[in-house]
Order: C-alpha cells, then structure tokens, then sequence
C-alpha cells in the first residue's frame, strides 16, 4: 500500500473514539510508578497524604486509551513516539477513580530524514470522580 | 515575595544528571503498562537499524520534570502545560536534563527545557507552562 493509501485509509479514522476507561488509582501503583522514573519527593511516596502522581502518570492511560486507538502497525517497520501536548488540571490522588476517553484525531505524511514519514495523533482526555478535568493529552506516533 | 515571584526571564535550571539503564526501562514497562517492543527487543531493534533499544519517550520527559521539580518544587509551583518533541531516540546512559525561563508573567512562568544523550545531542524538547501552586 503506497503511503497515500495508507493516509487515505487512516484519515477515515479521524473522530473515532475509545474508552471510558475506568481505573481507581492505587497508592502502590503511584509509588511503583514514582520509583521507576526517578522521584524522591516525598508527595509521591507519602500514603498518609494521597501519595499525589507524578507529573507524567497520566501517560499510563495511554495503553489502553491511545495504544488501542492509534495504529500501531500501519504496514511500516518502525514506529517511535514523536510528541506530546498536554494540559494539567487537578492532580491525581490514590483513591481517585479515573476516566479517560480518547479520541483519533489526525494523520499525515510529511519528509524526513528517514523518507516519508507517517504521524498519527489521538486525544486522551482524564476526568476524576467529580468529573472534574485532569488532562488532555495528544499523543502522536511516527511510522516510517 | 515568593521564590515563584522571583523567578527571572533567562534563568538557567540546574542541570539533571542520570543514567537510564536496561535495568529502568523494564521497572518503567512495569509501573507504566507499556510493553512495546522498541523499548526491550534488542535483537528486533538492530535489525531495524538501530544501535539500541530506545528509551521511553515518557520516561525521558519525567527526568526532565524532575529537573523543573529540583528547581522549583511542587508546593512552589504547578505544571500546567506542556509540549515535548522527541527529535531523536534517546538511548540507554547518561542524560542530562536542563532548561531556561523563557517568559515571566505575574502568575505563569515558561521554559524551554531538553535532555541530552552522552554525546550532547538534544533528544527531546520541551516548553511547560508553571502556575503558582
């Protein structure tokens, strides 16, 4: 399939959406998850006050909002990561119950120093059990 | 006045140094639920023309929050927004992380920030907003 194609066939997908996906945040996921990218404050670490997520928690919806949303094998060998938009609201707590909707946003080609190079983005959006915002994330993804 | 509020345009963070190890990216796997390949498949990621496995974007930009959050704490300030670029594939080894307040209002502050591989080449970068907290 030649990469117009491919784009053609992928901006079909423009406005499907995902989710909600549900998940009650456990103090010990805030914790391995604090752990494994370096943190040593101790709100993140802290049970008897939340602990509070790290800034960048929010990107563990994407595997099961975005990952599933955003194609991941469009038929070219490699895919990379390429960037992130965010907006911060209230900070997720353990105990909070947390919703993420996502949404396929766009696609497009563009020339690179690999060639052609495919992106895609989706639009992650998480509310709390107030339904009160915690972020919009657009993530996008690039296929070459 | 508040450290927030004295807070210049220009002002340099300090630098973030670290290591990322194999060793990180599977504990980030675990505790961030993702499993892709380019991130543990060594043997799939040569054959692709890589020199290595990659290291998470995401796991790049948390560095990069800890070095916002080194120099201006979270009960001094919140991050608001953000955009990050990932330009090229950071590798496991040293990282270096750093940045500059590039705008200053009365209840935001900008910078610019990136991380760098052991060879000084800019992988990621990024521009966050801060709000008081």
């Amino acid at each position: 399939m030649t990469h117009e194609a491919l784009l053609e066939t992928l901006r079909l997908r423009i406005g499907e959406t995902r989710g909600p996906f549900v998940r009650t945040i456990e103090a010990g996921a805030l914790i391995r998850f604090a752990a494994a990218t370096g943190q040593t404050h101790p709100r993140y670490f802290d049970r008897n006050h939340g602990p509070v997520a790290a800034p960048t928690y929010i990107s563990t919806f994407c595997a099961e909002a975005v990952a599933e949303l955003i194609t991941l094998d469009p038929g070219l060998p490699m895919f990379l990561h390429s960037d992130d938009v965010a907006e911060l609201g209230d900070p997720i707590i353990a105990g909070d119950e947390i919703r993420a909707t996502a949404r396929y946003v766009d696609a497009f080609v563009r020339e690179g120093r690999r060639g052609t190079m495919l992106f895609q983005t989706a639009e992650m959006r998480l509310v709390n059990q107030r339904n009160a915002h915690v972020a919009t994330v657009r993530v996008s993804a690039v296929s070459f | 006045m508040t450290r927030f509020d004295r807070i210049e345009t220009g002002e340099a963070l300090p630098l973030l140094q670290t290591d990322i190890t194999r060793e990180d990216l599977v504990r980030y796997a675990g505790g961030a639920d993702d499993y892709v390949r380019q991130h543990w498949d060594h043997p799939f990621m040569i054959e692709s023309g890589f020199p290595d496995v990659v290291v998470h974007g995401w796991l790049t930009f948390a560095h990069m929050c800890r070095a916002v959050e080194a120099w201006l704490t979270p009960e001094e300030a919140r991050i608001a927004q953000f955009s990050v670029r990932y330009l090229a594939p950071t590798y496991p080894g040293p990282l270096s992380c750093g940045g500059e307040v590039v705008s200053r209002q009365c209840d935001s502050i900008i910078v610019d920030l990136w991380a760098s591989d052991v060879h000084g080449n800019r992988t990621t970068r990024a521009e966050m907003t801060l709000v008081r907290a």
